[in-house]
């Protein structure tokens, strides 16, 4: 079973020394090894048509803690290499078929040693190089040859030379002190408020160089950095379920993170918010009209859209292929366009964590237009092809180790179909009413949420929202209610979505799927549903303590 | 300030300040004995009864890791963590919760996903950990408690045939001397250093030197008034490697080394010398022929071998282990209950079993700190539980198990305590309790008869052998090595020719009846139970030699050691 499911994250702030220059040695070497190795395997008689050496040099700061104590703090850095060798020819290589899309994996990762040795480091490119092969030439003299095949397993890159001087960042005793104290500050709020089981922060800096070199002639080098602070809190109701609530906040580094007040003032909200759950109804199982806050909205986008147009997945044939043949054809209402962007930084100056300026299989990162007024246009593509003359556009991406696969960048929902939000409170009211309803909903906050695309099992999503409320439509408040579950299946909740809102707001998270957890972002406006599902959540019975909390 | 004020008052007037403790162990331990303090006044479920015994364990620990291999610096981290287990006890000594299984009855919990130990010295945070952890063990045991007493009286039992928790002294140990660990840069540059032993050796693939300094305190209190706290520290260096032979077979190979955490400075150096022989036997061993010859016979062990060969038959042999394991009451028929309870009155009636040749003694010494000049890695001096174990245990006496090693759960060769539940500390710093020696020694009155050599040739003739084979243990100048050096010795010819084993299997039910000689010195032998940074170190005091008959040889490559067959593609790097 296939799942894909995103993730709520966060980040950080304050002092710290970045530093610029780092030798050139591992570059150096990966390059010398790359040439003797590829020279080695091209006259094998299963000869090796393609190799790639793929290298995250990665570090991170990592501070957590809860209730006012500090819980966590360390920092950890690592080097790793994942090797590709491919065997036989573009147009048929190992990788196989629809059928065994996951040859490209097996061996080829390996830890590479912090510092730049040439003796453990070509020891290591040699072992991960050699599995690999291996693994990739059996693979190939298994393959049935004889299967007709209409389109490459494997498509060509322009040569390439990108290098960004490496960058990386000293966490001082300072630094350390500063979030430390920063987070008991923080995490502290939550012990006014007996009845919490959680009540933690977490701080999350991680940096790092990332070189790709292939045969084809790619030599990329590029840092990325992301930092996070996460807010998780959780308060048990009075019938003993656990009710969580989470809020991120992500930058580029620690000094573009929130200030403390912000973070705090958030924190307090959170807690008031939480207090609210505790006491609010357990919601019925529902089917009807609903809003979806922007952020909401993102998710919804992300899960039941975004991983059914990651083309790689719609090689296999045991996947749904849900819009393999609708390119040209309308999917979603006229109104609204999607695109997938890794080479936008920022959007209305808030920062976007889905960038990148190459993909994980040496491509230039590129735009694309997935939605056009409803119409599908495109599909997120990596080098292995879905149809007939097809290049990647960028978007194979991977985590450090893992074997790369077309992924979400930054997700844009844009409509032209947008009314205020007043407005679209009144087309959920006016539906309502016109089907004799009490109320409807409106999902404000989501958690995360997963999809299956494969079809041996129903071929649904699920999004877990944390803050639902009823909006009556005689006039009562918003009521806030708990325990709802989003559930559904995509084609016919598309064909529901009416109307969207005007302000855009952006989900930020880590999307984990078949090659690991990377960082996406998810933009939309509020949408309006004509008909949603939801079931409820399961319960979670604890009992309070029988002591109260010492002092 | 008013929580600063508060704390500091508290401390004020613990009464138990001491020599050399710091601002954490008193905040600490203050923590820990206040929320003794309120849980057994005041926890109790309705319709159950309160505990009568909670105990907390506490950690507070650094661990410096270096990992090198061929001058690359894979790894280097100082970590602190905080870590805890505690035991909640519902009932009384005679019959409590524990050593019951009712499997109705789930644990709880209160909802403390996130229940870390707070890495500074907050009280408050503390005692939070400590208030949630004691609910959830209590509930549970509260629930098995009354499940247990009704199951008993059902069967109108009102006393078990040996206690379920063993009352022992209430001690006051405190001793706060806490390791400083070394510096880690110069550390880096040593193990990097050690790690390019293996340069220029392309047939030894990615040889992992690895460097594990741990130090810190363990806290200790119970309700019973007990307060332990004692130092812990472990400091090993580990090479484990891969071997490609000329006949492009793998094979793993390990070398341990305990040096003095306070003299790494000096000591790593010296342990050079070790890892080079252990470097070149390696090699060497590719050069040897393969013994072809299927083999049954008498074989002579020497070195490290023999400590290897006692700890495997004397620790994994179920109720002939020298380690005790009692055995719990399950919540079945009245009929079967009643079944289980006449089996364990027979078992206490029982003499322990012969489990060795009748001139094997094995005594623990778990608190011997020095043997012939030299440290003795498992020494202990207070127990998990916080128990002292007395300074000598006899566990096989004329072959035969007189006691086994245990904590404070009751078993029918181990009433009580003899302080050997062990602390033990995993790969993330976590604690947790292990039944297992400190030190053994091992010792045969075969000794006294005729040299090891003699009743080998003797013993194989008889056979119709006209040769016997002998495994060693490299000669190393301070470690351990998973390396073994086998010869074949021929009687006719008088001459020792190196051979090599596809596999070397010791170990039977049986193996320690097989003994035939053992040589008159004592050697000690520090190793670890399991697996690397998170083993528990052990030191064996054994003969130097001994002689096993009925070693049982196939030369099938399949068994043993995990060798297997790799033929590159590339040709090696570094050549």
């Amino acid at each position: 079973m296939q799942q894909k499911s995103l993730s709520v994250f966060t980040v950080a702030f304050f002092t710290a020394i970045l530093v610029f220059g780092q030798t050139e040695d591992l570059h150096d070497l990966l390059k010398g090894e790359l040439k003797t190795q590829f020279e080695e395997l091209s006259k094998k008689s299963t000869p090796a048509y393609f190799m790639s050496y793929r290298v995250a040099d990665e570090h991170a700061f990592i501070a957590q803690g809860a209730f006012g104590s500090l819980t966590q703090l360390k920092k950890d850095e690592g080097r790793t290499l994942n090797v590709d060798v491919r065997v036989g020819s573009y147009e048929q290589d190992h990788s196989g078929g629809a059928s065994n899309h996951q040859g490209m994996g097996g061996f080829g990762a390996m830890r590479l040693p912090l510092n730049d040795s040439p003796e453990a480091i070509r020891q290591a490119v040699w072992l991960a190089a050699d599995l690999k092969y291996k693994t990739a030439m059996q693979a190939f003299l298994m393959r049935d040859k004889s299967e007709e095949q209409q389109k490459k397993d494997f498509t060509r890159a322009e040569p390439t030379q990108y290098l960004e001087k490496p960058k990386t960042y000293q966490i001082s005793q300072e630094t350390i002190n500063e979030w430390s104290e920063a987070i008991t500050g923080w995490s502290s709020i939550f012990k006014e408020h007996k009845d919490l089981v959680e009540g933690s922060v977490s701080v999350r800096f991680t940096w790092g160089t990332y070189y790709f070199l292939s045969t084809e002639g790619a030599d990329i080098r590029q840092n990325q950095s992301n930092a996070e602070i996460q807010i998780a809190a959780s308060i048990r109701s009075e019938d003993g379920n656990i009710i969580p609530l989470h809020k991120s906040y992500f930058a580029a580094d620690l000094w573009n993170l929130p200030a403390y007040e912000e973070v705090a003032t958030d924190i307090e909200e959170m807690t008031e918010k939480l207090l609210q759950l505790q006491n609010a109804p357990l919601a019925e199982p529902y089917a009807g009209p609903a809003i979806f806050s922007g952020g909401a909205s993102g998710v919804f986008f992300h899960e039941i859209f975004g991983h059914r147009i990651e083309a790689d997945r719609l090689t296999k044939n045991d996947d749904a292929q849900t819009f393999k043949d609708k390119i040209g054809k309308r999917i979603l209402p006229k109104f609204l366009n999607v695109t997938c962007d890794p080479t936008l930084q920022s959007i209305e100056g808030e920062y976007l964590s889905g960038t990148y300026t190459y993909d994980d299989q040496g491509v230039k990162s590129q735009k694309v237009t997935l939605v056009e007024n409803g119409i599908l246009k495109d599909f997120l593509r990596s080098r292995k092809p879905l149809f007939t003359g097809e290049k990647s556009n960028g978007h194979a991406r991977a985590q450090a180790g893992l074997t790369p696969m077309s992924r979400q960048s930054n997700l844009l929902v844009t409509s032209s179909n947008q009314v205020s939000d007043e407005k679209l409170r009144k087309a959920l009211i006016k539906v309502c009413k016109k089907q004799k309803r009490e109320f409807g909903l409106f999902i404000e906050q989501v958690a995360g949420g997963y999809t299956m695309t494969n079809r041996y099992t129903p071929n649904a999503f699920h999004i877990n929202p944390t803050v639902v409320y009823k909006v009556y439509t005689d006039g009562r408040p918003d009521e806030l209610v708990r325990g709802v579950d989003l559930i559904g299946t995509p084609l016919t909740m598309f064909s529901e979505i009416e109307a969207t809102g005007t302000q855009r707001e952006t989900f930020y998270g880590y999307c984990g799927a078949e090659s690991g957890y990377v960082p996406v972002t998810a933009t939309s406006p509020a949408i309006f549903v004509g008909k949603i599902e939801t079931q409820k959540k399961p319960e979670v019975n604890i009992d309070s303590p029988i002591l109260t909390e010492p002092n | 300030m008013l929580k600063l004020y508060t704390v500091l008052t508290l401390l004020l007037t613990s009464g138990i300040i001491a020599y050399g403790q710091s601002d954490t162990d008193q905040v600490i331990m203050r923590a820990m004995q206040d929320e003794i303090e309120r849980n057994m006044a005041d926890l109790q479920l309705e319709d159950y009864e309160k505990p009568f015994y909670v105990s907390y364990l506490l950690s507070d620990l650094k661990k410096l890791t270096i990992q090198a291999t061929l001058g690359g610096l894979m790894k280097s981290s100082l970590d602190s963590t905080r870590s805890w287990t505690n035991r909640v006890m519902v009932g009384n000594y005679a019959i409590n919760d524990e050593k019951y299984e009712d499997p109705g009855i789930n644990f709880e919990s209160s909802g403390n996903y996130f229940n870390e130990l707070p890495i500074d010295n907050n009280y408050d945070g503390i005692r939070r950990v400590l208030w949630l952890a004691t609910n959830d063990v209590y509930k549970s045991a509260a629930k098995l408690y009354a499940s247990k007493r009704e199951l008993l009286d059902l069967i109108e039992v009102d006393s078990l045939p040996l206690p379920d928790f063993s009352k022992e002294p209430v001690i006051n140990h405190l001793n706060f001397d806490r390791l400083q660990l070394p510096d880690q840069q110069q550390m880096e540059a040593q193990v990097l250093d050690l790690s390019q032993v293996f340069s220029g050796k392309p047939n030894f693939i990615q040889p992992m030197v690895s460097l594990h300094v741990l130090g810190g305190l363990v806290y200790f209190a119970s309700s019973e008034e007990t307060i332990a706290v004692f130092p812990v520290q472990m400091c090993l260096l580990s090479v484990n490697t891969q071997y490609l032979s000329q006949n492009n077979e793998f094979t793993n190979q390990s070398y341990y080394a305990f040096p003095k955490p306070e003299d790494l400075a000096s000591e790593l150096p010296a342990l050079k010398e070790d890892l080079i022989t252990f470097r070149d036997a390696i090699i060497a061993q590719d050069e040897l022929e393969t013994y072809e010859d299927l083999y049954f016979g008498p074989v002579m062990l020497k070195g490290s071998v023999v400590a290897d060969f006692f700890t495997n038959n004397l620790l994994n042999r179920g109720s002939r282990s020298i380690l005790a394991s009692p055995t719990s009451l399950v919540k079945q028929e009245t009929q079967q209950v009643k079944e289980q309870l006449e089996k364990l009155e027979k078992e206490l009636t029982k003499p322990g079993p012969v489990v060795a040749h009748r001139s094997l003694q094995v005594r623990a010494l778990p608190t011997l700190s020095g043997y012939k000049g030299m440290s003795v890695a498992g020494s202990f001096q207070v127990d998990a539980e916080g128990t002292i174990p007395p300074d000598t245990v006899t566990l096989i006496e004329n072959g035969k198990i007189v006691e086994q090693l245990n904590g404070r759960t009751p078993a029918p060769l181990a009433p009580k305590s003899n302080g050997h539940m062990r602390l033990q500390i995993g790969y993330g710093l976590n604690i947790y309790k292990s039944l297992a020696p400190g030190v053994l020694e091992i010792q045969s009155d075969l000794s006294t008869a005729k040299d090891t050599y003699s009743v080998l040739k003797e013993t194989a003739e008889n056979n119709g052998l006209n040769h016997a084979l002998s495994i060693s243990a490299l000669p190393l100048a301070h470690g351990y090595s998973t390396m073994v050096a086998v010869s074949k010795l021929d009687f006719d010819t008088e001459t020792r020719t190196p051979v090599r084993l596809t596999a070397i299997n010791l170990n039977s039910s049986n193996a320690l009846m097989k003994l035939l000689a053992t040589s008159p010195n004592q050697q000690l032998t520090n190793k670890l139970l399991g697996m690397g940074g998170s083993g528990l170190p052990i030191s064996i005091i054994a003969p130097e030699e001994i002689v096993i008959d009925g070693f049982d040889y196939d030369n099938s490559p399949q068994q043993g050691y995990g060798n297997r067959n790799y033929s590159p593609s590339l040709p090696l790097p570094n050549k």
